[in-house]
């Protein structure tokens, strides 16, 4: 018959207790830097949702303002300003993107009155979608107004 | 020298038993209390002939060792030796370290032949510590469970009766029972000395030359069957030490010498502790594993997202963990410009505001000579004198023009400025 020992082994006991809270130290200090980890790349997640989101309502917003492609300018001088000495000049493409095209265009005016500048102004901005004017350099002529007028306009690439 | 470990003084403390019996060898009769957990408690005696022939409380007794009760047999006087051991050194550790010594010296036989046990160690008046020690000779204990075994018995425990006998009252306390007594002496320092007689004369030899040995020996308490106060009899007081009560941590049949039964019940309850140590030790261990196995599946699941986010906008793959970075440097390089060009073009209209200028223009009788602007700084050139110049300037202010006046060539006039919002 072998002696049995101690029934409740007390210094294992205390060891495994020893151990079990180690472990569960260590465990709990690793689960905390798994869980910051995890945090981070959540926030990291929700940042570049937002960020991707953002452009993609740009796009769709964009892409429902770029329905048609821009007005020819010629064809918008001889419908709103016939008879103007108005010629175009200085065309210009830039692919910005796959998916949209900037456009630029500049009027040499010779001899047009202000009345005539507004109708030309208005028959350009407010078409959908719009040449806007980014410059206008007139002085006063011999027999009216000369100078330049300068546009651009955003439009979807074919 | 197997000194009985802390565990097995006191087994109930780790195999509980809702049942005990007490056994008290009383001559050719046999003596036994029964006590429940519950506090029902029975007496019983019977003659030794009776319970060899297989007596109706034998078969009752034995269905419940069947069913785990447990029983408790009393170790007599002449059969275990109880010693008040006094130990000079004042720290409880160092002093057990020498209480074998002391037991070896206040006994008769050599120590290593004994199963001893000792009781909890306490500070002794008169300075160092004091515990009280048990001893039998292993051949004596082996005898006391063969002489039990005969009457088909086996007891799970062994405490010396003298510790079972009024143990908390100072005092002389004699135990009479029909063809035996036992006496025992407690002070209000503790154990003092006991014994046992082979007769029940309260005026017997040996209990004279006891009590004769005890100076100013008080007034002997008879108890037992033979005694004034039956109820504190020996049966009765073990049963309850079989129970865990009464503070009675002094049982002898321990560790080799222990009952199979209850050693089984050891070995199970240790392998029972074992393993759920090992169960916590491994969960403990697995479960920050498994966590971080949850978190791993969660945050690898983020980190596909985020990779499916940034090909389904950019159209390629991105290192791990550099889409947030990358996504702002690609928005950067492919939709600033598109932004940027999205803002001037559909910002408000450059001519807002011209033709307001004008008709002031016109209005105050200036002849607007030139027109330069563009997205941030606006230029006019015009005719007029000074005074017509100002009002001019102070006007064109409430539209949002605000710049600085100044003189271009006599009677011309340069109007600088920028547009405010």
């Amino acid at each position: 018959m072998s002696a049995p020992g101690h029934v409740r082994p007390r210094v294992w006991g205390a060891l495994a207790l020893a151990g079990l809270f180690l472990l569960l130290g260590v465990g709990g200090y690793s689960l905390r830097r798994d869980r910051e980890r995890l945090a981070r790349v959540f926030s990291q997640e929700r940042e570049l949702r937002g960020l991707a989101q953002a452009v993609q309502a740009e796009q769709a917003w964009l892409m429902r303002q770029l329905t048609r492609p821009l007005d020819d300018p010629r064809g918008l001088i001889e419908t709103y300003a016939a008879g103007t000495r108005v010629t175009v000049r200085g065309a210009e493409e830039e692919m910005l993107s796959d998916a949209i095209r900037l456009r630029r265009v500049a009027l040499e005016l010779d001899g047009v009155s202000w009345e005539e500048i507004s109708t030309i102004l208005e028959a350009f901005e407010t078409q959908n979608p719009p040449w806007r004017l980014q410059e206008i350099d007139l002085r006063s002529g011999l027999a009216g107004l000369e100078g330049r007028l300068r546009f651009e306009g955003l439009e979807a690439a074919e | 020298m197997p000194v009985v470990s802390e565990d097995w003084l006191d087994p109930s403390a780790w195999a509980h038993v809702q049942v005990a019996w007490g056994l008290v060898r009383d001559t050719d009769l046999l003596r036994l209390g029964r006590m429940t957990r519950g506090g029902a408690a029975e007496l019983f005696h019977v003659s030794e002939k009776e319970w060899g022939e297989g007596c109706s409380l034998r078969g009752r007794l034995e269905q419940e060792v069947r069913q785990g009760a447990r029983l408790v047999a009393g170790l007599a006087p002449s059969r275990v030796m109880l010693r008040t051991l006094h130990s000079p050194i004042q720290d409880p550790v160092k002093s057990a370290e020498i209480l074998p010594s002391l037991l070896d010296a206040a006994l008769p036989f050599p120590l290593e032949s004994c199963v001893v046990a000792f009781g909890e160690s306490r500070r002794a008046e008169e300075g160092g510590m004091t515990c009280l020690a048990a001893a039998i000779r292993l051949e004596d204990l082996q005898a006391e469970c063969r002489s039990w075994e005969s009457l088909g018995l086996n007891p799970d425990c062994m405490v010396p009766e003298a510790l079972i006998l009024a143990r908390a009252t100072p005092g002389v306390h004699v135990w009479i029972g029909s063809g035996r007594s036992v006496f025992v002496h407690w002070t209000d320092s503790g154990f003092a000395a006991c014994g046992g007689a082979k007769d029940t004369a309260r005026d017997g030899r040996t209990l004279g030359r006891f009590l004769g040995a005890i100076s100013g020996a008080p007034a002997p308490e008879w108890a037992g069957p033979g005694g004034d106060d039956y109820e504190e009899v020996l049966e009765m007081g073990l049963a309850r030490a079989g129970l865990g009560l009464g503070n009675i941590r002094m049982n002898l049949r321990a560790d080799a010498a222990a009952h199979p039964g209850l050693l089984h019940r050891a070995r199970r309850t240790r392998r029972i502790l074992l393993t759920l140590c090992a169960m916590l030790t491994a969960l403990a261990a697995g479960m920050p594993l498994v966590l971080r196995t949850v978190v791993n599946v969660h945050f690898e699941a983020a980190r596909t997202r985020m990779a499916g986010a940034y090909r389904e906008l950019t159209g390629s793959a991105s290192p791990p963990g550099q889409e947030r970075l990358l996504l702002e440097r690609w928005i950067d390089r492919e939709w600033g410009g598109v932004r940027a060009a999205t803002e001037r073009v559909f910002a408000p209209e450059l001519r807002a505001g011209m033709g307001e200028v004008l008709s002031v223009a016109a209005r105050l009788g200036i002849t607007v000579r030139a027109w330069n602007q563009d997205a941030e700084t606006f230029g006019l050139t015009f005719a007029a004198d000074r005074s017509l110049a100002e009002r001019f300037e102070a006007e064109i202010a409430g539209f949002g023009w605000y710049g600085d006046l100044t003189e271009a060539e006599a009677g011309a006039w340069r109007f600088l400025g920028r547009r405010e919002p």
